[in-house]
Formats: C-alpha cells, structure tokens, sequence
C-alpha cells in the first residue's frame, strides 16, 4: 500500500484563502525564504549541518584517489548521492526510488555537476591514471518541503568547506604521497561559480478556464514552500543561477500554464536572493577559517614577512 | 563523552540524536504505521530497518548491522502489541571514524554498532513503543587482560580483541545478554571476566546516563504542565 | 511514587496480592506467557487504590506521536475513500485507515445516507478497537441515538496537530488554562480529537464565496478576513504552547494576536 496522505478540505481552504488575503500560513512574505542555520563542522573538512526552517540535512564531501574516465584522462571524477530515506518523512521509500526522489536528485545534479561549477581539471594528479574521486554525500533529516533549494544550498557549502590533502609526486611520476592533514596544510577545492537553485510554487485561486485562456495573471507564486506548501501546490518551477547573472539550469515540469513574461520577472527577482545566499556561503567559510587560523595558531607557521 | 538529544526530527514519532566519543549517529522511529502487502505479520509488528553510513552509499557492512540490529529489537519490543502493523527504523551515522580506514585496516565497525544501539534506544522511548526492558550496549576492548570501554580508534588497533555487548535492564540490574559480538582472540576466562566487568559498567550506564536522559526528555515533554 | 518516572524494565510498585482487582491502563503490559505485569513506556507513573483496598489502576502517563486506537475515544479523521457501505477514514499519517459505516449516523437508512466527500473531516467515536482487526468508527451517540456531537466538521475552521498528552489536556481537564486565555481574545468554537488532532473556528471562520453575504446598506460590513487571521492565530497559539512555561504563555498569545 503506497504511504499517501490526504490533506482535509479544511487545511487547504484555509490556506487558498490565506493566499487570496496576502497571507502565509508561517507569516512570510510570498517572496521570503527561511533563514538557513548552518553549522560547519570543526574537526573535519567537508561536513555540514544545515536546518533550513524545519526542513534538516547533513552534507558530507569526501575525496579518494581512483582512475579518471578513458576518455576524459586530465578530468577528476565527481558525484553527487542524494537518496532519501524513509527518515526524512513515512513516505519517502526505502527500497524504491520515487519519481519525485529521483526528481529531486536529477535538478540537483544538473545544478552542480552539469554545470561545471567544480574544476575537473584541478583535480587531476597523473594524466591518464590517478585523479581525485569527489562524492557529496547529502542525508536528509526531516522533511518540511523544498529538498531541492536545501539540497543545492547545503553541497555548495560543504564544497566550498571541504579541504583535500595535499600531495607530493615522487619517483618521476610513479608514487604519489597523500600527505596526513597534520603535516601539511589540507588544499581547499577550486570552485568555478556558486550555483543556487530557487524553487516557485504556484496556486491558482481562479478557475482553471481562466488560467488556461491566459486571460488574467492572477496565479500566485510562493518562493520556498514548506510541507503543506508543496502538497497543495498545482505547479513548481525551478530557476537555478548564480552570481553572475548566468541562468544555470529551468526547470518546469507539468502543473499548471504560466505566461512567459512571469516567467522573466521570476528570474530577475531572483538575482536578489542568489546574491544574499552565495555572500552568505561566502561570509560563513570566512569566518570559519578566521577561527581556525586564530585557534591553531597558525600565524606561527606562515613563512613570509608582513609588508 | 555521552550526549544525547531527542524528538529533533518532526516528521519522526521519535528521533535521537547521540555523540559517543567520536562516533555521531542520528535515529528515527516511526510506528507503528501501515505495513506494504508482503511486510505484514499477522499477529505481530513487523520491523523495517535501514542503517546508512557516514560516507557513500550502503553496502554489505550496513546489511550486516541491520541484521544484528533487528535481531536484537526484535527480541525487546513488545510486538505482540501491535499486529498487521509496521515500525520503522533509521539509523544514519553521522560522524564515524571511517576515514581512518583508509591508511590504517581496522575494523571500527563496533564502536559505530554500539552506537546505533543505543541511540535506537533513546529513539524508541522517544517513540512511545512498547518495550519489554531496557537496554544498554558498550563497545569494549581488550588487551593484555586489561578491559577499555568505549576504545578510541586506536585503541581498538591495537587491542587484542574487541566486543560488543548489550544487556536488558530489568529492575535496575543487568539481567540478559541480547547481543555478544566479538573480533579476535580471547581465552574463555577472560571473556566471563570481560562479561562480568561489563555488567557492573553497563548498570552504572543506565543509572547515571540513561535514567538522566530519559528523565529530561519526559520534562520537556511536560514542561506546559510545570 | 504516582508521579515519579519510570522506564521500561524498572519495578512496579503494585499490590501483587491477589485477592486485589488490578486494572492496567496506557504503558502497562500483561505478557500473556508468565502473567507478569510489565511497565513498557518512559513516563509518571499513577498508580489510584480503590478506598476499600479491593481495586487498583496503573497506567503510565507518556507523550508520544502515534495515536492507536482504542475503544470509546473521540476522534477527528479525514475521509480518504469509500469502501462498499463504508467510508475510509484517515486518523493520521500513515496510520493504518479506519472504517465508518454509512448506517452509523444518526437516522442513517438504505436510502438516506450521509453525504460526505473526500477531504472532508469528522468527530466520531471508536466503536470497535481490536487491534488485529480493523478499527471502527460511529458518528452516532450510542445512548441516545442521536447526533450528539459527532458527524461533519464544517469546512469554515481550521484543522491542525498536536502531541498526545496536550490533546488529552485541552480534552479532559476541564481547568486547562490555555483554552481560558485563548478565550480573552476571541470567541472560539473547537473540536478536539484524542489522536492529536484540533478542529477550530473563531468567529465564523472563513466564508467561502457561495456563503458570502453581501453587506446591506447601511450596515457595518464583518471583515472576512479578521476571523480567518484569528483562527491561523488561535491554532498558531496552541502550537506553540506545548513547548512553552506556563508563564511564557501570556507573551506568547500577545505575539500570535499582535495585529488583529
């Protein structure tokens, strides 16, 4: 029996009508994305805790040294697992893949792997024959909706949280040392753009005649939905960009007709939001660093004089 | 050191969070639900494990510690209570000492299955299923006669042998062994001397750790009362 | 002793004589094989001796999520589906779904049957709780044979969840302070369900298009929108409180009914 839930007439009345007032169930503005709690980790590289509202999830980057692709011998290799189990909510299945998960997954990976935003190239060692290996791992927690924007959120903070080990090539080229974190400084990876995915979900408090003749564009858009959100939505749409202005990835599948031009103003509106969220990535690594240099002392190792 | 915190996931019927020297691991319960066709018993619950590891994708270790996992719950829940039903369990590590295994071949495997053990715990009380008992695991390593609880990873190398052992907590006092699962060499006196020594630890465990932490959960519970 | 915290395995401090009548509620278990009687819950323990010595109760007093259905208790479920004569209703997620026959409404007969759609939710009372078998639900008060009660929550108030021991307090203790306070602030109507679920509707709720009525002139016109804010705020405010010290629950309501 497939674990579905009906959500009563009750619960999603009183949010259309919410809607129609201007109102979200949680109190946020339509265009007003929870606020990230986010807490790297000090002991390792790579691991990071994130709560975004309640919706929580543990990422984990990790490196080995493995063979690259025969067909691509300078690229290092990078994947991104993103299964979800039965913990995050009763009715993500263990033993089967939903199209929903799989969904999810897939937008995910467009995001970051498709998109070039790790350097391949930087993670070569030996052409042809040893090269890093790079997996995130990322584990949801709980779900209160919008894995996706969570999801892309997290790997790119753990990405930029992650240190390799350093490595010295000796022999002419025949053994490589991977040095232990305590006797050389671990190399951070080198990181192309910051990809942010943002996730709309809209509501058409009309009829479907007039949504479908496009003759008003009264449909209403909420960014970030939660749990209830998401099970009442008739339709998402997933817009991934970056600092630079570059459109990354779209993505719409299915749910009701939205015209072209909301479409745009999406997107544009969306520059604000990916420009906070990639300062923050950017504002947390540092002072996490800023800490770790002043915890470890590490002014005392630095070679090199202050101008 | 021990910590333990509970009922953090809301999409969960009960959750526990444990950090158990370095080993970080973060257990769900939801139950008792409605069973798949061909999950249900019809005069029992049936159980649903998964555990999934630190780093990358499950493998035939995570099958192995499902196996010892259910072996052992399904003896100290009261299933009869809940017939044609479902319970699920989650166990995913968090932070465990697997990235040592790459340079150095050791088992670490028993400090992570002492610590889903005993989060497991803490997640079902959470829960609200019903138990027959309590239940306390401890990781031990033995070298040269002398016993460590709760071994480092090193310790755990250079141990003779290591263990896990868990008992059912009946009235205050160890009672059962519901778990023995031992790696390396051991001489049979040892080992009842390693048992015995475990009995008096895993007491002190459930009085001074477990009963606090319970204690503390069913305050939160009830603090609109207060 | 009743009230002090017990864990599963721990004593239970009973009179094992037995000649005493022992009667064991939530959280105690009977093992059919050695007759012995178990606490299997984390919880305060209560413990009540009849005046006479000849009875006694224990049960366990423990929160939890997942509500099991017992017999007697006053539930709100979900309609899912129908099922022959019967409709399927939902009492919560991923719980196993419960039947409510068609005939167990008050003047219910072949011909005159209940008119209830999917989504839509009801208060009813668990009639046959087995639990090998399925749960069973009536929407008929069985003394008197009428409605008492039971039957359709209008779809003018708001549903939302709470924990097991909370809905217990708003049920059963006719002192609970948090409906007093709610009160001071709006006219409210609710529905409590014991498997954590709270149906509830201040002033008229909301006023779905068909209902609305259009103002006459000259009278003041009802803000629609104000009994809707009250509502969210009023569920908003109970919600809250299971995490909250009985004197953090003044500022709380403050800040959930700040600006209506």
């Amino acid at each position: 029996m497939s674990r579905n839930t009906e959500i009563s007439t009750n619960e999603r009345t009183y949010f259309i009508e919410a809607l129609k007032c201007g109102l979200r169930l949680d109190s946020r503005r339509f265009d007003e994305i929870r606020e990230p709690q986010i807490s790297l980790s000090k002991t390792e590289f790579g691991y990071v805790e994130l709560d975004w509202g309640l919706t929580k999830l543990a990422v984990r980057v990790s490196a080995q040294i493995g063979k690259p692709y025969e067909d691509r011998p300078f690229e290092g290799l990078f994947q991104i697992n993103c299964e979800i189990s039965s913990m995050a909510w009763a009715h993500f299945d263990n033993s089967k893949n939903s199209n929903e998960e799989i969904l999810i997954a897939r937008i995910i990976e467009k995001a970051i792997r498709r998109s070039n935003s790790l350097d391949l190239e930087a993670l070569c060692i030996i052409a042809g024959e040893k090269v890093w290996n790079i997996t995130v791992d990322l584990n949801f927690l709980n779900f209160d909706g919008n894995f996706v924007d969570v999801g892309c959120f997290g790997a790119m903070l753990a990405l930029h949280h992650f240190k390799k080990p350093d490595i010295s090539i000796v022999n002419g080229g025949e053994d490589i040392i991977v040095h232990d974190i305590d006797e050389r400084q671990p190399v951070p990876l080198s990181i192309l753009h910051v990809p942010i995915c943002l996730t709309y979900s809209f509501y058409n408090p009309g009829n479907k005649e007039s949504n479908l003749k496009g003759e008003d564009d009264d449909e209403i858009y909420l960014l970030d939905a939660n749990l209830i959100e998401e099970q009442v939505r008739e339709g998402s749409i997933v817009v991934t960009l970056n600092k630079n202005r570059e459109l990354i990835q779209l993505s719409k599948n299915g749910g009701i007709p939205i015209s072209a031009n909301v479409l745009l103003d999406l997107s544009f509106k969306s520059m604000k939001i990916v420009d906070e969220l990639t300062e923050l990535i950017k504002k947390v690594i540092s002072k996490h660093e800023k800490e770790r240099y002043e915890e470890l002392n590490l002014k005392m190792l630095e070679v090199g004089a202050d101008r | 050191m021990t910590s333990v915190n509970t009922s953090l996931l809301q999409k969960s019927d009960g959750s526990a969070e444990l950090l158990l020297g370095s080993t970080k691991v973060i257990a769900s319960v939801t139950g008792p639900i409605e069973p798949k066709a061909r999950q249900e018993l019809p005069n029992q619950a049936s159980l649903e494990i998964l555990i999934r590891p630190a780093v990358g994708l499950a493998t035939t270790r995570e099958k192995l510690l499902e196996d010892k996992l259910r072996s052992l719950l399904q003896s100290i829940i009261v299933r009869f209570k809940y017939p044609r039903q479902l319970i699920q369990v989650v166990v995913q590590f968090l932070i465990s000492d697997s990235k040592r295994t790459e340079t150095d071949l050791v088992d670490y495997t028993s400090n992570d299955l002492n610590a889903a053990i005993n989060c497991c715990y803490y997640a079902l009380i959470d829960a609200g299923i019903a138990l027959k008992a309590s239940f306390v695991s401890l990781s031990i390593a033995v070298k040269n006669g002398n016993l460590t609880v709760n071994p480092t990873v090193y310790e755990l190398a250079q141990s003779d042998s290591h263990h896990v052992i868990c008992f059912n907590i009946e009235k205050g006092k160890a009672n059962k062994i519901l778990l023995l699962e031992s790696q390396g060499d051991i001489k049979e006196d040892e080992l009842f001397a390693m048992i015995s020594k475990a009995v008096e630890e895993a007491e002190k465990v459930h009085h001074e750790q477990q009963r606090k932490f319970v204690k503390e959960k069913v305050e939160n519970d009830y603090v609109w009362k207060q | 002793m009743s009230g002090d915290l017990i864990i599963p395995g721990d004593f239970l401090p009973i009179d094992t004589d037995s000649s005493i009548k022992t009667t064991i509620g939530p959280g105690i278990y009977k093992n059919p094989q050695t007759q012995s009687i178990l606490p299997t819950n984390a919880g305060l323990i209560n413990i009540q001796k009849s005046k006479a010595g000849t009875n006694q109760l224990v049960y366990i007093e423990s929160n939890s999520k997942r509500y099991t259905p017992q017999t007697n208790d006053f539930v709100i479920g979900i309609v899912t589906g129908v099922i022959g004569e019967s409709y399927k209703v939902q009492l919560q997620d991923f719980s196993p779904a419960v039947l409510l026959s068609m005939m167990a409404f008050p003047n219910a007969t072949k011909k005159n049957r209940p008119n209830l759609k999917i989504g839509q939710a009801v208060y009813a009372r668990v009639s046959e709780a087995i639990p090998e078998i399925e749960t069973e639900l009536e929407c008929i008060d069985p003394t008197t044979g009428k409605e008492g009660g039971f039957g359709l929550l209008d779809e003018s108030g708001y549903i939302f969840e709470v924990n097991l021991n909370f809905a217990r307090e708003l049920l059963f203790n006719a002192n609970s302070i948090f409906l007093e306070k709610l009160a001071s602030k709006c006219k409210f109507e609710i529905a409590v369900g014991i498997n954590g679920k709270v149906w509830i509707k201040c002033g008229e709720g909301i006023k779905i298009e068909k209902d609305r009525v259009v103002p006459e002139e000259g009278k003041p016109v009802r803000d629609n929108t104000r009994d809707l804010k009250s509502t969210l705020a009023a569920a908003g405010f109970l919600v809250k409180c299971q995490k909250l010290r009985v004197d953090q629950i003044d500022a709380e309501l403050q800040k959930q009914f700040k600006n209506i």
